[in-house]
């Protein structure tokens, strides 16, 4: 990852965002009804680093992206780009940054790469010659040389990423936003797009993401806000997010297994330093059984295994996990990263 | 926080040139996908047109000298085809332009285009440009067809200055039809799913602006109504200048013929003005107002 410079190049401040939303009661009759979005978000992102947003579905992510290029306003709080203010001066704004918002869906599928490489440079203002030099170089990085006289239509799902992934970097812009960057892609082409973001930033752009992948946030950023019902709870770099709220150090331990082991876990339980033990039980033929254990103390890993071994249990694997950015969502919120949290508290306001 | 930032590009007038030619040709690319549409934007009107000819001949042998007598029209089949072709083309604009905004929604590009710098102004007027073209092209054809069918005569009597002043008259009648375009897209974007209103909208303008008859047949309320409309202007103009039948201002009192052409389109011209200007000031408005909610993604 890039060095990062001091000197914000996002700069958010007290931002926030209501959604009012009509509701028919009866023929005559309309209620109105306020969401908070956004509440009081107040963010700093520096040159040159990756920046994810982390939460849960339904936490605000994309309301605040969409705010920062442009296509929302705030109903209140300031947000500037390299010093340019969103709100008035959003068309510079534009000029300098990109965003793939809608994934595979951002491009026309009708047109073949180029036709659409063209179409979005020309957008830019950029020259003709330029635009062409670009799809070249992004083609030849992104390997869709080959396909990029295609039309869009007859892609696999990862080649329109990557042609959605080109159209956000045609402008070479400054700050590059990524809402959600693999939601829907199989794990080969997410790895693959997580690999095309680390390039990116490491020739200079910023980069501005989104996620509810925990292990995405983890392997990619330099700095982490998790956001939850429309606030940051907590900004810092993965590890010291995970220093902070982990105060245990926390062990997740599987055990494959030969056989279930009913009756046999709440013994696992009861070992000093176990905060939770429970039994997987496969789902597929030629699977095995396993038991997932979580324990503050390396010694309750032996003595667990002994418990198995009384028990005539055979052992047939071990793997040992570190805390995630999913164990600090849980020690802030309560809840895991999967749940849906959409469903927002909604106030009755006057029309 | 306001330091000096380097902005890579700029918005030239050059460059907005760039932009529109490129929106054309992105748009024609896309038609090239849809040949199919193509043909059925030229065959539709013919189609339409069928309909009330062999209903005329069917009456009366004799129907196109009635049909003189009330609309000045020597060739009444031609006076039908250049009515269902101008209607063809301008429902064509309403619905083409109206659903722009829908369609991107709906395929996800919307945000894509909104997020680069190029002016809102500019995006119509390259998806205009685009529509004018096509529906010119399209009309040309059609009109030389139905004509070829049902009135071979007159289409050969056409000249090359009187063809040329009617693709002028379309142009000038065009643009307004943008301006009302651009207004029926900010209802589309308010009130999501109104296609059954475009639907209905489309017969409304065929009767308004006079597709198989003479304004002068409609009742003097609608007249009115109808003469607020700059595709009415439009048709009954294409007609006085291919088939001689008499401008709008002189059906309505106007003795001098030449002076009484010049007259419509002057106020073709201004009425256009009017609709354009309210029509972009509308949509320009929905869109920031769609910023101020949920914004445009959402649909």
């Amino acid at each position: 990852m890039s060095t990062l410079n001091s000197n914000p190049i996002i700069s958010i401040k007290n931002v926030y965002k209501t959604y009012v939303g009509k509701h028919r009661k009866g023929f005559f009759k309309t209620e109105y009804r306020e969401v908070h979005a956004l509440k009081d978000v107040t963010i700093d992102v520096h040159r040159g680093e990756i920046f994810t947003l982390l939460g849960p579905n339904g936490a605000g992510k994309t309301t605040l992206v969409k705010i920062l290029t442009t296509l929302l306003l705030p109903t209140r709080g300031t947000a500037f780009i390299s010093g340019l203010d969103v709100l008035s001066e959003s068309s510079k704004v534009r000029r300098i940054i990109n965003a793939m918002l809608m994934g595979e869906r951002s491009t026309y599928w009708k047109l073949s790469g180029r036709q659409n490489l063209e179409f979005f440079g020309a957008l830019y203002y950029m020259d003709p010659k330029d635009i062409e030099e670009k799809i070249e170089e992004l083609s030849k990085a992104l390997k869709i040389s080959d396909i990029i006289d295609r039309p869009v239509e007859s892609y696999s799902s990862g080649q329109k990423y990557k042609l959605a992934f080109a159209k956000a970097l045609i402008n070479d812009p400054i700050v590059l936003f990524l809402d959600e960057p693999t939601a829907t892609l199989d794990p080969r082409s997410a790895n693959e797009m997580r690999e095309m973001i680390k390039k990116t930033n490491k020739r200079g752009t910023t980069v501005f993401l989104t996620t509810h992948n925990m292990l995405e946030a983890d392997e990619l950023s330099d700095t982490i806000a998790i956001l939850d019902f429309g606030q940051i709870i907590a900004v810092d770099t993965p590890q010291a997010l995970k220093d902070q709220f982990l105060t245990e150090e926390l062990i997740h331990v599987d055990i494959k297994v030969d056989k279930p082991i009913n009756g046999i876990i709440p013994k696992l339980i009861e070992l000093p330093g176990v905060t939770n033990a429970s039994q997987r039980i496969p789902s597929g033929q030629g699977e095995f059984p396993s038991v997932a254990l979580t324990t503050k103390e390396d010694d309750a890993i032996i003595s667990s295994l002994s418990i198995l071994h009384q028990n005539n249990i055979r052992v047939l694997g071990l793997s040992t996990k570190q805390p995630s950015l999913e164990d600090v969502f849980l020690a802030l919120t309560g809840r895991t990263l999967s749940e849906d949290t959409s469903k927002r508290e909604e106030v009755a306001v006057d029309a | 926080m306001h330091n000096e930032v380097f902005l890579p590009s700029k918005t030239t007038f050059r460059g907005n040139i760039t932009i529109v030619k490129s929106i054309v040709k992105q748009q024609l690319a896309v038609l090239r996908a849809y040949w199919g549409a193509s043909l059925m934007s030229i065959l539709i009107p013919l189609m339409f047109v069928l309909i009330p000819i062999m209903i005329g001949r069917s009456v009366s042998p004799n129907y196109e000298q009635n049909f003189q007598q009330n609309t000045g029209a020597t060739d009444a089949e031609a006076y039908l085809v250049i009515g269902a072709v101008f209607w063809a083309m301008m429902v064509g604009i309403l619905w083409d332009f109206g659903t722009y905004l829908r369609e991107e929604q709906f395929q996800g590009t919307l945000e894509s285009v909104m997020v680069t710098p190029v002016s809102r102004y500019v995006l119509a007027l390259g998806r205009g440009l685009f529509s004018l073209t096509f529906g010119l092209v399209s009309s040309f054809i059609s009109i030389t067809i139905g004509l070829l069918i049902f009135s071979p005569d007159v289409l050969f009597s056409f000249t090359f200055v009187r063809i040329m002043t009617v693709f002028l008259l379309i142009i000038v009648s065009y643009f307004p039809m943008i301006g009302m375009s651009l207004l029926v897209g900010t209802l589309v974007i308010k009130f999501k799913d109104i296609e059954s209103v475009i639907n209905l909208l489309q017969w409304v303008l065929g009767t308004l602006m006079g597709v198989f008859f003479s304004i002068a047949a409609l009742p003097w309320g609608f007249r009115v109504v109808a003469l607020l409309f700059p595709p009415t202007w439009g048709l009954n103009d294409a007609r006085a200048i291919l088939l001689s039948t008499p401008p709008v201002v002189v059906m309505l009192g106007f003795s001098n013929y030449t002076q009484g052409l010049l007259l419509d389109t002057a106020i073709t011209l201004a009425i256009g003005i009017f609709w354009s200007l309210v029509g972009f000031f509308l949509f320009i408005r929905i869109l920031e107002h769609a910023k101020k909610g949920s914004g445009l993604g959402e649909y």
